[in-house]
């Protein structure tokens, strides 16, 4: 059974009263452990299709089948339980809360989760250790530098243990250096068994991937594999 | 997520822009502040008219001399007039009244030899002193052989005394009314002022008999001073004296009273209704304060969730439900409202207490006042932070993450 299953996944956007088709059958399947990733030009619907499945939205029409359930028409509330618990999500932008030091920024989903505040400062700092952050727990995310804000982001997606990273370009601003940084971080979780699914422009990036898929205006081109 | 999760992050976000919570709490604030000073201010006037009241005596009736019309003119006090006979009718036929005495008064300068002061002389009989619940401080009351045999002798209030007599003993001195000397034989219990602002101390009493025939040299006596038998007796003793009164008028069923039987508790109502006037003017100013204060939380809760746009998406994005947001920002616009309310009622008492010192009352704050000022302002917070914290609650995710 695989992880993740779309089948004809369509994704339309309404401007004006205009239909925008953003993504027009999309059949995808992503197994536990991959280390998936998405190429396209921009506006090919990459996106789309990360907020789709990360359960930031909904399809318009399609199925989608997570861990063997449909959660394609769930409400909002089952939603956010899921990207609570099941997808940890990575941004190009880190997307950290700038008034709350690290720490709290990796406490956040523990704090949705329910869990108790001793509890919480434990397993944040523990997260923030594994990615190399032990001594910049009270640090605002202003007074980190890029690459150590991605690093607090990724261990914000990683302190629910999810089954999922996803991580929309999450080097797209980072120098070659950090971003080599950062992929290799993503890598050694893909072998520890975590699935990473990647969205990037930058081929180099897309090297570190088995598994590449390559959009154009909303459909799956071509897939590639290494 | 729990509450007190919720509470910290409200704090932190309020901490955030201190000055600016602190202006929007200002109308909370005032607003409760004048709730807690009305109740306090009311409640404090009100013991001291019960005080008052107490003071001029319990379940009192007035009977007094009617309008009369007479050519199309109205003329108060021109009815038939009252005789001491009636205040005998009275206490015979009317069971509801328990005492009944002669009213009859008149300022006049009273002398001492040496001192002048004028004051009010009052005709009295025995049952006067118990209708007005009063004693004498020193000395003796006015029996009913004093009454009987129109004897010259007079009680002394605490404030005549002090004008005629300064430190002196009063008690066995001579004072002179209209060259008729009276010796004093008791000095007055203090009473005070009535509601009207009237100082009861200021007289000097004499027998009723005494005034009619030495003083003023009159056969009527002013009007009737009675009480009923309880309070609840009250309408009924009015009724009966109404009664006999007609009867003893000689009035045709068509024809209107000629004389008002007016009880002590239309003027506790009269008043009641001026304070409540004041009351109500003080809480419409607690009311459109509260109103403006709860607009002024619901403003800053709007520009609150719009600033915070992106914080909204990134709290969603890692599993806040509606109901996560809708709760952090509902305690959030509770706390400024809370705040203001307690800021509130310190204000307010303190207020309180300022002027009722002034006014020279009790402060009387109750805990019914501090109660319904904190769950008034809680109910604001919660009124007026809904719609703003149901706004945010309803942010689509990647909205919100985009929003710049
Ligand atoms: N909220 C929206 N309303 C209307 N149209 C939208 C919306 N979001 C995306 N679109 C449209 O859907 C299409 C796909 O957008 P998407 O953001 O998925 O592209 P992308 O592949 O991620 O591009 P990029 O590489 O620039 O990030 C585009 O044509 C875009 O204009
Ligand atoms: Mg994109």
């Amino acid at each position: 059974m695989s992880l993740i299953r779309l089948e004809e996944i369509k994704k339309d956007y309404r401007l004006d009263g205009v239909i925008v088709p953003a993504l027009q059958g999309i059949n995808l399947e992503i197994n536990q452990g991959e280390f998936f990733c998405m190429m396209g030009a921009s506006g090919s619907g990459k996106s789309t299709l990360m907020n789709l499945i990360s359960c930031m939205d909904r399809p318009t029409s399609g199925k989608y089948i997570l861990e063997g359930e449909d959660v394609s028409q769930l409400d909002k509330n089952a939603l956010a339980h899921l990207r609570n618990k099941t997808i940890g999500l990575v941004f190009q932008n880190f997307n950290l809360l700038s008034s709350a030091t690290a720490l709290e920024n990796v406490e956040l989903p523990l704090l949705y989760g329910g869990v108790p505040a001793v509890e919480r400062v434990k397993t944040a700092k523990q997260l923030l250790e594994k990615v190399g952050l032990g001594d910049r727990l009270h640090h605002y995310p202003t007074q980190l530098s890029g690459g150590q804000q991605q690093r607090v982001a990724i261990a914000r997606a990683l302190v629910n243990s999810p089954k999922i990273l996803m991580a929309d370009e999450p080097t797209g601003n980072l120098d070659s250096q950090t971003s080599d940084d950062i992929m290799a971080m993503l890598t050694q979780l893909n072998k520890d068994g975590l699935t990473v699914i990647l969205v990037t422009h930058e081929p180099d990036v897309a090297r570190y991937s088995k598994r590449v898929v390559l959009m154009k205006d909303g459909k799956i081109l071509k897939e590639e594999k290494r | 997520m729990n509450f007190l999760s919720f509470l910290k992050v409200a704090l932190t976000a309020i901490s955030r822009n201190r000055l600016r919570a602190f202006l929007t709490i200002l109308g909370i604030l005032i607003g409760v502040g004048a709730v807690i000073a009305m109740m306090a201010i009311g409640n404090g006037a009100k013991a001291k008219l019960e005080a008052q009241l107490n003071s001029m005596g319990t379940n009192m009736l007035f009977i007094h001399p009617g309008a009369i019309t007479a050519g199309g003119v109205r003329q108060w006090g021109a009815g038939q007039k009252f005789y001491p006979s009636d205040v005998k009718a009275v206490r015979q036929n009317c069971p509801a009244v328990a005492y009944a005495a002669p009213s009859i008064e008149k300022v006049e300068t009273a002398t001492t030899g040496h001192e002048n002061w004028t004051t009010q002389i009052i005709g009295v009989d025995p049952d006067y002193f118990i209708i007005r619940n009063w004693n004498v401080a020193a000395g003796r009351l006015i029996t009913h052989q004093d009454v009987s045999g129109g004897a010259l002798v007079c009680l002394i209030g605490q404030t005549a005394m002090q004008n005629l007599f300064g430190s002196e003993d009063p008690i066995g001195k001579i004072v002179q009314i209209k060259d008729v000397p009276l010796r004093v034989v008791g000095i007055l219990a203090k009473k005070g002022e009535t509601p009207f602002g009237q100082d009861q101390d200021d007289c000097i009493m004499v027998p009723y008999t005494t005034l009619m025939r030495r003083i003023i040299g009159t056969p009527n006596i002013g009007g009737l001073m009675v009480s009923a038998t309880s309070s609840k007796n009250i309408p009924e003793a009015e009724a009966e004296i109404s009664a006999l009164l007609r009867q003893r008028h000689h009035l045709a069923p068509w024809q209107p009273n000629d004389f008002m039987v007016i009880s002590l508790n239309s003027f506790v109502q009269m008043k009641e209704a001026a304070t409540s006037v004041i009351m109500l003017l003080l809480g419409s100013v607690a009311g459109i304060s509260l109103l403006v204060g709860g607009i002024g939380i619901m403003n800053i809760m709007l520009v609150s969730v719009t600033e915070r746009t992106r914080e909204i998406g990134i709290r969603m994005a890692v599993g806040a439900t509606e109901q996560d947001i809708l709760m952090q920002f509902l305690i959030e616009s509770l706390a400024l409202s809370i705040a203001g309310g307690i800021l509130g009622m310190i204000l307010g008492s303190a207020a309180a207490i300022v002027i009722s010192k002034v006014a020279g009352w009790n402060v009387v704050i109750s805990p019914s006042s501090i109660i319904l000022a904190f769950t008034f302002s809680a109910g604001i917070g919660i009124f007026f932070g809904y719609y703003p914290a149901m706004k945010a609650s309803q942010l689509d995710p990647i909205e919100a993450l985009r929003y710049q």
